[in-house]
């Protein structure tokens, strides 16, 4: 249970207790690892900074990213995780609080797997979830039924 | 021929010339010849008319005295004598007497025959006639009839004509060859006109054979050299403020794209910035009714209800804007863009979020427009979804797209059989912010006709609208055939 992180990267606090209560209200009981700027993301993912000395064999099963982030934005996140081969593989979904046809462009050129619009609209996140093979979220949901 | 003539004007000048000598001078000759012809013949008349005389009084005694044998001797001596190379000479010389009668001739045959004078054409030979009365002591006792050869003449007169019209001929030719001269030096001026032309403004043309000649030639090459730095000039000129233009141009260009990313920038700002706040009330509202429900009365809940439907309003408020904006600036790409199935897959998206309505859908199958793609796909979006908010109060909605010609013009059409409008307001539709109808009636923003209006008016199209009020309304749209 303990690798079944959620990392949720969302500078705006609203959005973050939104999301947090959304998945929550929807009985995703993973540990949600919350994040405020897109430093913050790249230093937990590679045990950097404050979190250095973090077991980084340990990364999230999912990744919820904000794209307008301070420090390092997330579409700049998104191409270092991608970059590396410890985080290459995540699954990244990309957090959208617009239809701005060019940030899924140029997110989906980066490698997002998928989209949600904000601050989490469930049955998109379901079917993101769905798309990306990750049962494990709705089993969450059907053993705490 | 007249092309052989006109193909060069050194050609037509030889060919007139050429002409003009040879009628002259044919025409002077032939006059010279005749007045020399004349001229000559009166001399040689008058010179015959004294030989006869001289001849009557040579012969006066022998006739006054009978003295036939010495007179016809006298007369075959003046004949023989006459005969040495003059241009005529005796041919015939007869002495008559009073009577009329033949008293002595050199012609063997009238002597001493008495017969009247015939005179006689003979063969090739010219001659002349003259008669002198011959007189003794005051009386007239007879008289001489001579006939002159004047052959000779005649040969002269040819040889004379043959010299003249080989001096002639020499004359023509002379003439001929001085005009040909005269052509060339008059045209050949035009040959280093001709050269200058083709550098006509760069400043460069110096006809300095001509420019100092007084002539025609002469204004004619200094025209052309002021025209030359003139033209250079005005041609500096216009580059330069071609390059002044371009320039500006650049300087807008940039100014425009600097505005234009700002513009973009602002619109992500706003899309982005604006929606945080909207998402926190419209959440924590939702967040309220879900967790608090229990605790909050009816009117309680109503508010909250209100505050959500407020935020969400805004927030398509700023969905519609953007792509307001976003319609008038995105670069277009001009393809062919099959317009029936993008309405059949929205129609279909309505239908399925509302799947309790009743709905006929009608869409002719196989239209297609020369167009954005993007900008079609938003374009039928507002058109059909406002075709289905419209008809949503009706038992029935029936919903159309099909095309038709009209004045030989290819147009779109969307009907509805729902709302309508009062044709009264149909100038009011396509603005943005105007609606016909309240929110409770119909929800809507009142920029989705804008947005419409605009995405035609980019692919220079045109779209108006009827309807009536209560039984539904129609959009029509031209699109012009632009090459993809």
């Amino acid at each position: 249970m303990k690798s079944k992180i959620i990392l949720l990267v969302e500078d705006n606090p609203d959005d973050r207790i939104l999301t947090v209560r959304a998945l929550k209200q929807h009985n995703i009981s993973n540990e949600i690892k919350e994040v405020k700027d897109g430093q913050e993301a790249l230093d937990y993912l590679f045990g950097e900074g404050e979190y250095a000395g973090r077991d980084t064999s340990i990364q999230p099963q999912i990744i919820l990213l904000d794209l307008k982030l301070p420090k390092v934005d997330g579409l700049e996140v998104l191409q270092r995780i991608r970059a590396d081969s410890r985080t290459r593989r995540l699954p990244v979904v990309i957090l959208t609080s617009s239809n701005e046809q060019q940030d899924r462009i140029s997110s989906y050129d980066l490698g997002a797997n998928s989209y949600v619009r904000k601050p989490v609209d469930f049955s998109e996140f379901i079917e993101a979830a769905r798309q990306l093979g990750m049962y494990w979220l709705m089993l969450n949901e059907a053993a705490d039924d | 021929m007249k092309n052989w003539l006109y193909r060069s004007f050194f050609r037509q000048v030889s060919v007139m010339l050429l002409i003009f000598s040879v009628i002259s001078i044919s025409a002077y000759a032939t006059h010279n010849y005749f007045e020399l012809k004349r001229q000559w013949r009166d001399a040689i008349e008058s010179q015959a008319s004294d030989a006869t005389r001289l001849v009557a009084l040579t012969v006066a005694d022998d006739l006054r005295y009978s003295r036939l044998f010495g007179l016809w001797s006298k007369l075959k001596r003046v004949k023989e004598q006459e005969n040495q190379g003059s241009l005529y000479r005796f041919r015939e010389i007869t002495v008559l007497d009073n009577q009329g009668n033949t008293i002595g001739s050199t012609d063997p045959e009238k002597h001493p025959l008495i017969q009247p004078y015939v005179s006689e054409a003979q063969g090739d030979i010219e001659t002349i006639k003259s008669i002198s009365p011959v007189e003794f002591g005051g009386e007239r006792i007879g008289s001489i009839a001579a006939i002159f050869d004047i052959t000779p003449f005649r040969q002269f007169l040819w040889i004379h004509l043959r010299d003249f019209a080989i001096y002639l001929s020499a004359l023509t030719l002379a003439s001929v060859a001085l005009g040909l001269i005269l052509a060339r030096w008059i045209t050949r001026p035009l040959f280093s006109i001709q050269d200058a032309l083709p550098l006509m403004g760069s400043g460069n043309i110096s006809l300095s054979m001509l420019d100092q000649r007084q002539d025609e030639y002469g204004a004619l090459a200094r025209a052309i050299e002021s025209a030359d730095k003139r033209i250079k000039e005005d041609a500096r000129q216009i580059r330069m403020q071609n390059d002044t233009l371009e320039e500006t141009v650049r300087r807008r260009t940039n100014e425009l794209a600097a505005s234009n990313r700002e513009l973009e920038a602002f619109s992500y700002s706003v899309s982005h910035d604006l929606r945080a706040p909207l998402r926190a009330i419209d959440g924590f509202s939702q967040a309220l009714i879900e967790d608090y429900g229990s605790r909050l009365d009816e009117t309680a809940a109503f508010y909250l209800q209100r505050v959500r439907g407020g935020a969400q309003k805004m927030g398509s408020l700023i969905d519609d804007l953007l792509q307001l904006s976003r319609v008038t600036r995105l670069e277009m790409k001009h393809a062919d863009v099959d317009l029936s199935s993008i309405a059949e897959k929205i129609l279909q998206e309505l239908k399925n979020e509302d799947s309790h309505r009743n709905a006929s859908i009608r869409i002719e199958p196989g239209i297609s427009a020369t167009g954005d793609a993007g900008l079609m796909q938003v374009m039928l979006q507002n058109l059909l979804n406002n075709a289905w908010k419209y008809t949503s109060k009706k038992d029935h909605a029936v919903i159309e797209f099909g095309s038709t010609l009209h004045n030989g013009e290819n147009v779109y059409f969307i009907r509805d059989n729902g709302a309508g409008f009062d044709m009264r307001y149909a100038s009011k539709l396509f603005g943005a912010f105007q609606r016909l109808h309240t929110e409770d009636e119909f929800p809507g923003t009142g920029i989705g006709l804008a947005t419409v209006q605009r995405i035609i008016n980019r692919h220079g199209g045109r779209i108006w609208a009827e309807g009536t009020v209560g039984e539904g309304s129609c959009f029509y749209f031209v699109l012009p055939h632009v090459a993809a």
